[in-house]
């Protein structure tokens, strides 16, 4: 590796000023103290520039002289200051929100052409006030549900909170909550993320081209990051809605220098089935929550201490016969830490897990079955702005996975089926460089050297054709099994046309090593992850896009067109008939296939004024090839829907009212369906042809929201939240089945379409003092 | 356990949650429309020394007029050194008595329009029932809607055999009728259980007192349990949440159907 790093000092020209100092330090929000990320600071009419970081850390490098400094981030008014630069300067910046400022003049700041001038391309960001914003069923803020409504997003179905990237699958998302990995994104069956809006600070997706820092799954990175929490002054806040109810709280520990946040999320869905007329229904429990803690500490301007955890658990019970209790818990204690005002260091440690367990029983039995994945993990990641033309990160991540594929424990003798837990050790070192080469060209190389461990204890099999062991071989702990390096080039180069338009373009190669075992498309507490292995190559997908950035009047519109391919290899799927749960010899049963998926994006967004929105549009097709299914041809994925539309409106009425409306319109979703039947045995059996070779009806709906301040001071506000979901009731199809024409013929069918979501409206009363 | 039946429990307790889902028949609905394929189901039986071949077609699948037989084909059984050709007793159905050896691998050659479709069944030793016995079904869900009434369900008791790897089929009759519903076929091999003593309650079949009970316990082969484990799969899935796919067949070249040799044993009681 020593050979790498030689070769990307080279490529980094020399610094060539005579002389340049370096202005550097955090952007905050004079408010709460927040950290601001990705806040512009510049120096106008020249080309000096950069972004804050994830963490508001930004470093300027400008030549001796005096200088106009300049830092704007949207939503805040900007702030503009004479510098006379004659030494490295620390400076941090304190942000003022519009509203701080005046609440009767409307201030526009001057908006940033971040979107033209940024190596970044597939990348979308959502800003806090937007996700409140949207309205979403029983008016539940979901940071994921209103990611799907960006392009190239797609939605798992009614309601569903999962998210399908450019044709990629539900495991191939890397969500990152505060840097630890959550395993399974989902409460109640998918309807709702696990993100409680009210701890999250910043939402960004990056849809492939992510940078080298990330690896591990194939198709996205979604990177939240949680609240720090008001180191100013005590603030509370919450709200009451429909079917959850939250409060948050946060302040100082010590001004200035320390701060907290706590928030907790609980829904009463189980409260409804009180008044159900069935009995067996009211001894029914079905509720989730989470938690979100953070803390941080500030020793000094060099040094600061970050402390989150979540934890959430999804509790479902029906009578003692059938239960549920699953979830995600994750940790992260992370020094931030100056080594120079141009190097920035980042350590940090993670712990993640999620677990299930399902309880099933009766008189005759109990039956435990529990599964899951634990990681531990180690991060260090350092940010070198080296000069103006040069920004540098490297670093290395290494995780110790504990894989937990199915444990049953029976109260009936002999039923009790262990599966062996798996290890794995996985590790990255990456390096990349954005370069400015010139005032019109910006590249942006990295690598990222991956490296997957299997390691004992634990025993590895060959097997035959009827799935029968032949051999085996044991391992011992910390023994290394099996290992899988891999390189993985990440590409980008933007070419800045003129100040309103730019073209950027963008290669990626990942490797995804740890694999989703689904029972079903939709999300079930019987899904489990597992290792690659000798019997389970890694998932690799190369992705390829190009895209046109365009702004309009002065930045207040911004529009994108995006073109992407990815080529996939070793994807998943199992044989029919396969009974994956529970499985000891599971590995034997898998498929790999390939995969492609290609599609256009087109993105338009107004970002400021009394009327904000955008309008999203995607075309784009996934499809799988496996020789042992559908006659080995191409057949569609689930998800493969041609057209994605997503149309979504906010406007201020007033200073106190603000109404907002969704409009989603997407192509079905390809499911087979039989097209034919015969008689064997004595039974009516279907007979398929083509995989996927049906089409639900095409999918649509109006969503309208509505906020009103009811009581603002500055030390009390109280507003209501007004929803209605699915508002021309469009009987979207959740699923089909087929039943009998007249009860007394067997063979005479016809199909019934089940809708799950006719109009709901909600209502969330919300409140901050 | 089987998983879509988790997702079943999960759906039905969540409907009331959901308040207001609704079902609506879809007038418009048609579904793909596919040449009739033919569909040959052999069985081969030591029990009733006996082999009978359906050969038909498939239909269409919401309004099938017919499901059309397929006759004139040449069928052929062989096994050891001796070859049966299989006569055509009606339209579609082709069938031969002779005491068939257990133990014994037979080849089904079936021959229409000059293409022959050809699969191989191993007809296993019948595994021994020792014993049946019946208890009284907890569930109170049923005590509810028939106040006063007991239900019962029934257990019974074999003995697996060491040497061998065993799959079975399960059937169960009421008063001479067969359970025979998509969720009725139950198969199982003995990877778990295999030489052991093993007992198994017939979850969800009820009966009344005095309701006669037959179990029979059918020995196959591994190609015929992975046609039933995938027939009951394309029969229950429903392709909303999951991607049905025709059952495996053991003829080559595939064809809709399967050929399966197999023995019996059988139990029967009558619920005191």
């Amino acid at each position: 590796m020593k050979k790498l790093f030689s070769i990307l000092l080279i490529l980094i020209p020399s610094v060539l000023f005579a002389q340049t100092y370096t202005i550097s330090g955090y952007i905050k929000d004079a408010d709460t103290g927040e950290e601001l990320i990705a806040a512009s600071v510049y120096v106008p009419g020249t080309t000096y520039g950069v972004i804050s970081n994830n963490y508001g850390f930004y470093s300027l490098s400008v030549p001796k002289g005096t200088h106009i400094f300049e830092v704007s981030y949207l939503g805040y008014t900007t702030y503009s200051e004479k510098i006379v630069v004659e030494k490295d300067i620390t400076k941090n910046v304190y942000l003022e929100t519009f509203a701080q400022v005046t609440e009767k003049v409307v201030v526009t700041a001057q908006a940033r052409d971040q979107n033209i001038k940024s190596t970044e391309m597939g990348v979308q960001t959502l800003d806090m006030h937007e996700i409140k914003s949207v309205p979403v069923l029983f008016g539940e803020n979901d940071v994921l549900k209103t990611l799907q409504l960006m392009p190239g997003v797609k939605s798992g179905g009614e309601g569903s909170g999962g998210i399908f990237v450019r044709g990629g699958g539900a495991d191939q998302n890397l969500i990152l909550l505060d840097e630890a990995p959550v395993y399974n994104a989902s409460h109640m069956l998918g309807f709702f993320s696990v993100f409680n809006g009210d701890a999250i600070k910043d939402v960004k997706l990056y849809k492939g081209s992510m940078p080298a820092k990330y690896g591990g799954r194939l198709s996205s990175v979604v990177d939240i990051k949680m609240k720090e929490g008001n180191n100013q002054s005590y603030e509370a806040s919450g709200g009451i809605g429909t079917i959850s109810s939250r409060i948050t709280v946060e302040g100082p520990i010590v001004k200035d220098t320390s701060s907290f946040m706590i928030s907790a999320r609980r829904t009463y869905a189980d409260m409804l089935l009180l008044f159900s007329k069935d009995t067996n229904f009211r001894d029914t429990k079905l509720y989730f929550y989470d938690l979100n803690l953070k803390t941080n500490y500030i020793f000094n301007e060099k040094n600061r201490l970050f402390i989150s955890g979540y934890f959430g658990r999804d509790v479902f019970a029906f009578q003692d016969i059938f239960g549920t209790d699953w979830g995600n818990a994750t940790g992260t204690v992370r020094w931030v830490h100056l080594l120079s005002p141009k190097l920035f260091m980042n350590s940090t440690l993670i712990f993640s897990n999620f677990e299930n367990i399902i309880t099933v029983g009766d008189d005759s039995g109990q039956f435990e079955l529990s599964s899951g994945i634990t990681d531990f993990q180690l991060k260090e990641d350092f940010q070198w702005y080296a000069n103006n033309s040069n920004s540098v990160s490297f670093g290395f991540n290494t995780i110790h996975h504990t894989f937990i594929p199915g444990d049953l424990k029976s109260s009936i003798e002999g039923i009790s089926v262990s599966m062996d837990n798996k290890y794995a050790l996985e590790s990255g070192l990456y390096a990349s460089n954005e370069q400015k080469v010139s005032d019109y060209i910006t590249l942006n190389y990295g690598l990222r050297f991956s490296l997957f461990t299997i390691i004992g204890p634990g025993t590895t099999y060959t097997y035959d054709n009827n799935h029968e062991r032949i051999d085996s071989a044991v391992y011992k702990k910390r023994e290394i099994i099996e290992n899988y390096p891999s390189l993985e080039p990440r590409l980008g180069a933007t070419f800045i046309l003129n100040s309103r338009s730019s073209i950027k373009m963008s290669y990626t190669l990942n490797n995804q090593y740890v694999h989703l075992i689904q029972s079903s498309t939709s999300s079930l507490p019987t899904d489990y992850w597992i290792p690659s292995s000798a019997l389970t190559p890694p998932q690799k997908c190369a992705q390829y896009s190009v895209g046109y950035f365009r702004n309009f009047a002065e930045n207040k519109y911004e529009s994108s067109a995006e073109i992407y391919y990815k080529d996939l290899e070793s994807q998943i799927d199992y044989e029919s008939g396969t009974n994956i749960f529970l499985e000891p010899d599971l590995e034997s049963y898998l498929l790999f296939g390939k995969g492609r998926a290609y599609g256009l994006e087109l993105f338009a967004k107004k970002n400021q004024g009394t009327f904000t929105g955008w309008i999203s549009y995607t075309w784009s097709r996934t499809e799988k090839q496996f020789e042992e299914l559908n006659k080995a041809r191409w057949f569609p994925t689930r998800y493969d829907r041609k057209h994605d539309i997503s149309i979504v409106g906010m406007y201020d009425i007033s200073k106190n009212v603000q109404v907002s409306a969704t409009w989603v319109f997407a192509t079905g979703d390809a499911v087979t369906m039989p097209s034919g039947k015969y008689i064997l045995d004595g039974k009516r059996v279907n007979y398929y042809t083509d995989r996927n070779g049906y089409r639900m009806p095409n999918y649509h709906r109006l969503d309208l929201g509505c906020t009103v301040i009811a009581k603002k001071t500055d030390r009390y506000e109280s507003s209501f939240n007004f929803s209605i979901y699915n508002t021309y009731n469009r009987k979207n199809a959740y699923m089909i089945y087929f039943e009998r024409v007249h009860p007394d013929n067997v063979d005479e069918l016809q199909a019934v379409k089940v809708t799950l979501f006719p109009i709901l409206p909600a209502i969330t009363w919300n409140f901050r003092f | 356990m089987r998983n879509y039946k988790i997702l079943h429990i999960i759906i039905i307790t969540l409907l009331p949650f959901l308040l207001s889902n609704c079902e609506e028949v879809m007038e418009d609905f048609s579904v793909q429309k596919s040449d009739p394929q033919m569909v040959i189901e052999g069985i081969c039986s030591s029990k009733n020394d006996s082999v009978y071949v359906y050969i038909s077609k498939t239909a269409d699948y919401l309004h099938p007029i017919e499901y059309s037989q397929v006759s004139g084909a040449e069928v052929v059984l062989e096994f050891g050194d001796t070859s049966i050709t299989v006569p055509e007793i009606q339209a579609g159905v082709y069938a031969e008595t002779y005491d068939f050896p257990e133990e014994t691998l037979y080849t089904l050659t079936v021959t229409y329009d000059n293409i022959s479709y050809t699969a191989e069944s191993f007809m296993p030793k019948p595994v021994a029932i020792d014993s049946i016995s019946s208890s009284v079904f907890p569930y109170s869900v049923y005590m509810a809607t028939y106040p006063g009434e007991l239900f019962y369900e029934v257990t019974f008791y074999f003995k697996d055999p060491f040497e061998t790897q065993n799959f079975y089929r399960i059937k169960t009759y009421k008063n001479d009728t067969l359970f025979n519903g998509s969720s009725d076929i139950v198969v199982m091999k003995d990877k778990m259980f295999n030489g052991k003593a093993y007992q198994l309650l017939m979850r969800g079949y009820t009966f009344e007192v005095s309701d006669t009970v037959m179990i029979e316990l059918i020995s196959i082969d591994e190609a015929n349990y992975t046609y039933y484990l995938t027939l009951e799969e394309a029969m229950t899935s429903t392709g909303n949440f999951s991607v049905p796919d025709n059952p495996i067949t053991n003829f080559t070249p595939r064809i809709l159907g399967h050929f399966n040799a197999f023995s019996v044993d059988s139990i029967q009681m009558i619920i005191p």
